[in-house]
């Protein structure tokens, strides 16, 4: 099995404004996929359809090698969903969710729980209802966790927590990763986050995956170079440009963002007469705003 | 003078008269008057009293002459009744003649010579005076459907058929024979009697002895009603029920009920007048043996019931029947235990039913879609 | 997984169980207290079958509502959560719905008994006139089939989705709109009363609760 999930040509309309379109995901197996999306880009939407809890209208899903929905409970039982809201039940306390939670899975650990539970010093005793922002992440995570799942689907889980509870849960999450060489697909719009944890990223943009690559290539792929002298045109350039900003300073030169950069293409700016005074690397932050700036407007690479 | 002008009772022509009455009695006025004044003046009040109740009777006649009636006849039914009514009245008349035939059959000539006047409560034309003489004035309320129409004029008739037969037969049917048929809630009434009354005889009747319901009936009438009806228990039970002794306070009462004096219970119910003790049978239970009477009796059961030939329940429930008493009391009871009320116990088939919907419901449940959006 | 699944719906529904189970033990031994004459006259035997009648009429009520607040909390926590949680349990959701189901089932089995119990003691205890008749296990048993036969229907209509939900009203407001409109143009108009009846008389599925709800009978 290459991929964990898989999906080919997905439809899925909601609403009068907003659809999901040709959706094809792959998510490598061992893996931890980042899904990057801005708000309102459907990354929510096409977790759900992942997990079964909306059907597509058109195309395919396979998750874990099966079918979704029709092999749904299986995919499941395989599958630790944390998902973006709270969904728990909230007149149950933490012990009770534990133990409904458990009955549903043969995988559970009740190991890898009580251990979960020291860690992130939970209270058994204390209603969901009761339970802050934090302790209800956290919860959801140990659920996920201790039932075993080959597949981790994380919909948003640190959003709106404060730094330490963060840390403490990707620390769990790459803690179980290690020790089970489970894939995780990860949705966020926290980019810093995911640029320390994910080897492979997806970005979605208003309905549509706008790429999806290694990390590090989409990392080193993307580069903010320091132009002097180049023509107003430039014809058939060996990267993609992304942007350029022409307020030329006092000398200083043009800003150009570009994607598919590489260090024997710097010749081309010689071929047009330009000098190439700096290449400085972008984060993946910086990446993933030219990333959008360029799909939503193509026409700037100029 | 003026009390007994009020008493004559023609107080819509009377006004002007009363007002003259009251201004003629005012005591500023006595006061100056001589008694051939006063004399005088009653004089004149009377004349002019005479005068407006004349004139009252002239309006009246002229209005009652007036009046248009329509007769609707339904075989041996005569039913009158002015031209606004009509609509309800023809359609009532036809539904009460087809009840009476159901129970009388060709007996139903015997109903000739019988009419009545169907008039609205409402309604402000008096009677005309000739329809009075010829008719019996039926009144409903306005509204009334047709067949509440016709279970008026079917119970006038019933009523107006007891006037045919002797007094101790009226007394054994409560005033009243029944001639249409009996719906088959009033035999479940029946039936509820049966089955729930505190009298031995009715007791035992229930339990299928018909000399016992026979006796309940009054059938044939009892020497000694209070010891024949009712014993030692049940003339306790029965003082015990009847509020006149409590409301008395007569101490025959604590004798029977709390010393258990059977002997004050005896006295007590025998001071009571003829016709007052009350038979163990109800009437309602005794009119439903006419109505069985009838129903066995087929073609001319009624014609034999009010023959001049029959006289006293017993003879002219025979009569009617055709049959003997013990035969008559075996219909009327099988009759009766087979209008039992239905039963709060569950028959296989509605439980079974339940059940399947039960199924049905839960198998829909089952259906509960997966998707959170449709 | 039903241990789990009984034991969240138990939390949800304890309070209404607890009281319906008290109510359905106290109503039978309520509506017979008038049945302690040992001689009684006619009428007061007519007044007892009457007050027992009168009392009659809570029992389907009773079976009614109950069936109705059990399946509703049955159902209410999903809904509240937009069933997102119990989406993402492995479980075939008809499985989830009648786990959910025989849980519902097995709670309102508690009334069901406290009602046949408290008939039972209900009937020792008085003195029945002659000619009567107690029904305890014929009135436990009609509870127990219109209390089940509720809550299916209930459970069917919580189950559904709120698309569901709405149709079942919709026709239900077009059926009396219908009624109103025929009412209206003076053309005949008893389009509800005709479909009702149908639905109350066999083999409709409301039958079971216009039967005979007596404790004490002929």
């Amino acid at each position: 099995m290459s991929n964990v999930i898989e999906t080919r040509n997905l439809r899925y309309r909601a609403g009068r404004n907003f659809e999901i379109r040709e959706l094809s995901l792959n998510v490598p197996a061992g893996s931890i996929y980042g899904f990057l999306g801005p708000n309102g880009s459907g990354k929510t939407t096409t977790i759900a359809l992942l997990m079964g809890q909306l059907r597509a209208s058109q195309g395919s899903i396979k998750v874990l090698g099966q079918s979704m929905p029709e092999a749904a409970p299986r995919i499941l039982a395989r599958t630790g969903f944390v998902p973006e809201r709270p969904h728990l039940y909230p007149t149950l306390t933490v012990e009770e969710v534990l133990r409904y939670h458990a009955s549903f899975y043969q995988s559970w650990d009740w190991r890898r729980a009580d251990e979960l539970f020291g860690r992130f010093e939970l209270d058994r005793s204390l209603k969901i209802a009761a339970l802050s922002k934090g302790e209800t992440g956290k919860l959801m995570m140990l659920l996920a966790l201790a039932q075993n799942p080959d597949l981790l689907v994380l919909d948003e889980p640190t959003d709106g927590l404060d730094p330490v509870v963060r840390r403490a849960m990707i620390i769990a999450v790459l803690d179980y990763v290690s020790q089970r060489d489970a894939a995780v697909f990860i949705s966020s719009h926290l980019v810093h986050e995911l640029e320390r944890i994910c080897d492979w990223v997806g970005v979605m943009d208003n309905g549509k995956l706008v790429t999806e690559m290694p990390m590090q290539t989409f990392k080193s792929g993307i580069k903010r170079l320091r132009v002097t002298g180049a023509p107003a045109l430039v014809e058939d350039p060996p990267f993609v440009l992304l942007s350029r900003d022409t307020g030329e300073t006092l000398g200083a030169g043009e800003v150009w963002v570009v994607r598919g950069w590489q260090t024997p293409m710097q010749q081309y700016f010689e071929g047009i007469g330009a000098s190439l005074r700096e290449v400085v690397d972008l984060d993946l932050e910086e990446g993933f705003v030219e990333l959008l700036r360029t799909f939503r407007t193509p026409r700037a690479q100029g | 003078m003026c009390d007994r002008m009020f008493r004559t009772g023609v107080r819509g022509t009377g006004v002007a008269v009363l007002l003259a009455c009251i201004a003629g009695t005012s005591p500023a006025r006595l006061e100056a008057q001589d008694v051939a004044s006063y004399r005088a003046r009653v004089d004149s009040i009377a004349r002019l009293w005479e005068a407006a109740r004349e004139s009252a009777a002239r309006a009246d006649s002229a209005r009652r002459a007036a009046i248009t009636v329509d007769t609707i006849i339904r075989g041996a039914l005569v039913v009158m009744t002015t031209p606004q009514f009509v609509d309800v009245v023809e359609p009532a008349a036809q539904l009460a003649w087809e009840q009476l035939g159901a129970t009388l059959r060709e007996d139903t000539a015997l109903m000739r010579g019988r009419a009545f006047y169907v008039v609205s409560t409402e309604s402000e034309d008096p009677v005309p005076e000739r329809i009075r003489r010829e008719a019996e004035v039926i009144a409903y309320a306005d509204g009334s459907t047709f067949e509440d129409v016709a279970m008026r004029i079917g119970q006038r008739i019933e009523i107006a058929a007891i006037a045919d037969l002797d007094e101790s037969t009226s007394l054994f049917f409560g005033h009243h024979v029944p001639l249409r048929p009996y719906a088959d809630r009033e035999w479940t009434k029946v039936y509820v009697e049966l089955a729930t009354a505190p009298w031995s005889l009715v007791r035992a009747c229930y339990l299928g002895d018909l000399g016992r319901c026979a006796e309940a009936s009054d059938v044939p009438a009892a020497d000694d009603p209070v010891t024949e009806w009712y014993d030692a228990a049940d003339r306790r039970r029965y003082v015990a029920a009847d509020p006149r002794w409590y409301h008395e306070r007569d101490p025959r009462r604590t004798q029977c009920i709390d010393a258990g004096s059977d002997r004050a219970c005896l006295d007590l119910m025998r001071s009571l007048e003829p016709g007052e003790l009350r038979p163990p049978l109800s009437e309602r239970a005794r009119r439903s043996l006419a109505v069985a009477a009838l129903e066995l009796g087929g073609d001319g059961a009624y014609g034999r019931m009010l023959s001049e030939a029959s006289h006293g329940p017993e003879q002219r429930l025979m009569s009617a029947a055709g049959v003997s008493r013990d035969s008559l009391f075996a219909a009327w009871h099988a009759r009766v235990l087979a209008a039992g009320p239905e039963s709060p116990t569950i028959t296989r088939v509605a439980g079974w039913t339940a059940f399947f919907w039960v199924i049905a419901f839960a198998t829909l449940a089952a259906r509960s879609s997966r998707w959170r959006r449709a | 997984m039903f241990k789990a699944i009984l034991y969240t719906q138990w939390k949800w529904s304890r309070v209404v169980v607890a009281l319906s189970v008290v109510i359905a033990f106290a109503l039978p031994i309520m509506s017979v207290q008038r049945a302690g004459i040992t001689e009684p006259s006619r009428w007061e035997v007519r007044e007892l079958l009457r007050t027992i009648e009168m009392w009659s009429v809570w029992y389907a009520v009773f079976a009614a509502g109950l069936g109705l607040l059990i399946a509703t909390t049955a159902w209410a926590q999903d809904h509240r959560g937009r069933h997102v949680y119990a989406l993402s349990l492995p479980i075939p959701r008809w499985q989830y719905a009648m786990l959910r189901f025989a849980a519902g089932s097995l709670l309102l089995a508690a009334p069901v008994v406290a009602l046949w119990i408290g008939a039972l003691l209900a009937t020792a205890m008085a003195q029945i006139p002659p000619g009567l008749n107690a029904y305890p296990n014929a009135l436990a048993l009609r509870f127990a089939l219109a209390a089940f036969l509720a809550y299916s229907i209930f459970f069917a209509i919580s189950a559904g989705t709120t698309r569901t939900a709405a149709y079942v009203l919709a026709v239900i407001g077009a059926l009396v709109v219908t009624q109103v409109m025929l009412q209206a143009s003076g053309m005949y108009g008893g389009l509800v009363e005709a479909l009702f009846d149908r639905v109350i008389t066999w083999p409709g599925p409301l039958e079971i609760f216009t039967g005979r709800w007596m404790l004490i009978d002929v």
